[in-house]
C-alpha cells in the first residue's frame, strides 16, 4: 500500500511489498515534529474513513474500484480513435496527395474542414515545416509557452522526447503508420511513440466518444481541431470566434467522435487542394518561437 | 546477478537491474526512470506505483531506494553531494555519469541527516 508523502519528507522504500511501513522507514523532515506523527496518523485515518464513505455513496452504482491507482477516482472521459494512414493511402484515388477543402454549416456555425488525401502525417518543429517538399496540409499542433518558449505537455518527434508533462489530457500519436487521437491523462501511446520512432503531442480535449469534454478556458477565438469523423482524420476550423464548448458541440453535431484542440486564433497554416491551389489560414508571424510546431501531411508515404 | 526491476503495461515491458537505477522522477501521471547508462525510460505509471513496485522487488534488508518528496526516488548508492540550502542533490558513479536533481530544502536536510546518522557522524 502506498502512503502519501509531503514535498518536505523522505522515506526509505522498504522491501516486503509495503513501502514506507515500519518504524524507521518514514523520516520526517522537521526534526522534532515526529511527535505529531500519531496525531497526524489518527487524523489521516479519520479523513480516509470519511472520504471512503463519501466515495461509496457517490459510487453507489457499484463501479469496480481500480486497485492499482491510489488516487481518488475522478470521472473523466477517456477514449481514442485510430486511423490507419496506410489504408487510406492505399485507397487514395489520386497518388499525388492533396487536402480536400470543404465548407459546412452546423447549427448555424460555419466550419471549414480540411481532409488530407493520399498523404502521411508527421510532426515538425520550426517554420521549416511550411517549406517541406510535398506538404498538402500544415497547421500548428502543440501550444508553446509565452514565457520560456517551451512546448506545453509531452511532445515526441521521431521517437525523441522533447518535452514532458501532462498539462492537457488530449493527445495525438502517430506511430507505425497510424494516427490516434485520444483523451487520457495516461496513455501507452506516449511510450509507443518514443519506442516506435513516432510522434506525440498534447492538447485540450474537445470530444471523446461523441461527447463534449468541458474545458476551463471560456474565451472566444477562432478554433481549430484535429478530429476523427467517419473513419478519417481531418482538421476543422471555425469561421467565427467561438468558445471551446460551442466549438466542441459543433464538432459533435457534424459527427465527430473524437477531437482535440489545435493552436487556434491567428495561428498560421495552409492546405493544397485537389487543383493544386494553396488555401491558407491565420497569419504568418515573422518572430515565431523556435519551438512553434506543426502537424504536417505530406504527399504519399513521405515521413 | 543483481535483482531486476520490472515495469510493464499492455504495450511494453521495461526490465532493469536495480543497481542500474539512478533515480526516478514524476511528471504528472508519467514517471521517468534514469539508469546508469544514461537511458531514460518513460513509464505511464505514477511515482507511487513505481514505489510500490520497488518495495515489492527489494529485499527486506535492502534500503537503497529513498523516496524524496512527491516527485523523486533516488538510489542512495549514487548520492555524492547534498546541499540543502542550494537544493542540490548530485547522483553519480564518480566515473561515467553525474546527474543533478532538486528537492525541497527540508527534504534534502532530512536526507543529509539520515545519511550522517547511519554513518555514525
Amino acid at each position: 500500500m502506498s502512503h502519501d508523502i509531503g514535498e518536505d519528507e523522505i522515506r526509505i522504500i522498504k522491501g516486503g511489498g509495503d513501502s514506507g511501513s515500519g518504524n524507521d522507514s518514514n523520516v520526517d523532515k522537521r526534526g522534532g515534529s515526529g511527535r505529531w506523527l500519531p496525531v497526524v496518523c489518527a487524523l489521516a485515518v479519520v479523513a480516509a474513513v470519511v472520504a471512503g464513505l463519501i466515495y461509496m455513496v457517490v459510487r453507489a452504482d457499484g463501479d469496480e474500484a481500480d486497485g492499482e491507482i491510489a488516487e481518488p477516482a475522478v470521472e473523466r472521459p477517456v477514449g481514442e480513435a485510430t486511423v490507419d494512414v496506410a489504408d487510406l493511402l492505399a485507397a487514395a484515388a489520386d497518388p499525388r496527395g492533396f487536402a480536400e477543402v470543404r465548407d459546412t454549416v452546423v447549427g448555424g456555425v460555419g466550419l471549414r474542414v480540411f481532409a488530407p488525401r493520399g498523404a502521411t502525417p508527421i510532426l515538425y518543429i520550426g517554420e521549416g515545416a511550411l517549406n517541406l517538399p510535398g506538404v498538402v496540409l500544415a497547421t500548428q499542433a502543440a501550444d508553446v509557452r509565452g514565457d520560456n518558449g517551451d512546448i506545453v505537455g509531452a511532445y515526441v518527434s521521431k521517437g525523441e522526447l522533447l518535452s514532458k508533462g501532462m498539462a492537457k489530457s488530449g493527445f495525438c500519436a502517430i506511430v507505425g503508420g497510424r494516427i490516434t487521437i485520444g483523451v487520457a491523462e495516461s496513455t501507452p501511446f506516449l511510450e509507443q511513440a518514443i519506442e516506435g520512432n513516432g510522434y506525440f503531442f498534447r492538447q485540450y480535449p474537445l470530444v471523446v466518444g461523441g461527447q463534449v469534454v468541458e474545458n476551463k478556458p471560456k474565451g472566444r477565438a477562432l478554433r481549430k481541431a484535429l478530429a476523427e469523423v467517419g473513419g478519417e482524420v481531418v482538421v476543422v476550423c471555425s469561421k467565427e470566434r467561438m468558445t471551446f464548448r460551442d466549438f466542441s458541440h459543433s464538432l459533435v453535431d457534424m459527427g465527430v467522435s473524437t477531437a482535440i484542440y489545435l493552436v487556434g486564433s491567428s495561428a498560421y497554416g495552409f492546405a493544397v487542394d485537389e487543383a493544386g491551389d494553396t488555401v491558407s489560414f491565420g497569419l504568418r508571424e515573422p518572430d515565431a518561437s523556435a519551438m512553434t510546431n506543426y502537424i504536417v501531411w505530406r504527399q504519399g508515404d513521405r515521413e | 546477478m543483481d535483482k531486476m526491476l520490472l515495469f510493464h503495461n499492455s504495450a511494453e515491458l521495461v526490465r532493469v537491474p536495480m543497481t542500474a537505477v539512478v533515480f526516478v522522477t514524476a511528471d504528472g501521471n508519467y514517471s521517468a526512470v534514469t539508469t546508469a547508462d544514461g537511458s531514460e525510460h518513460i513509464l505511464t505509471m505514477q511515482l507511487g506505483q513505481i514505489e510500490r513496485r520497488i518495495a515489492e522487488s527489494v529485499g527486506s534488508d535492502d534500503n537503497r531506494f529513498i523516496r524524496i518528496g512527491k516527485s523523486l526516488i533516488v538510489n542512495r548508492d549514487y548520492i555524492t553531494y547534498i546541499n540543502p540550502s542550494r537544493q542540490k542533490l548530485s547522483l553519480s558513479d564518480c566515473r561515467a555519469f553525474r546527474h543533478e536533481v532538486s528537492a525541497s530544502r527540508e527534504a534534502l536536510r532530512a536526507l543529509k541527516d539520515l545519511i550522517e546518522k547511519e554513518a555514525g557522524l
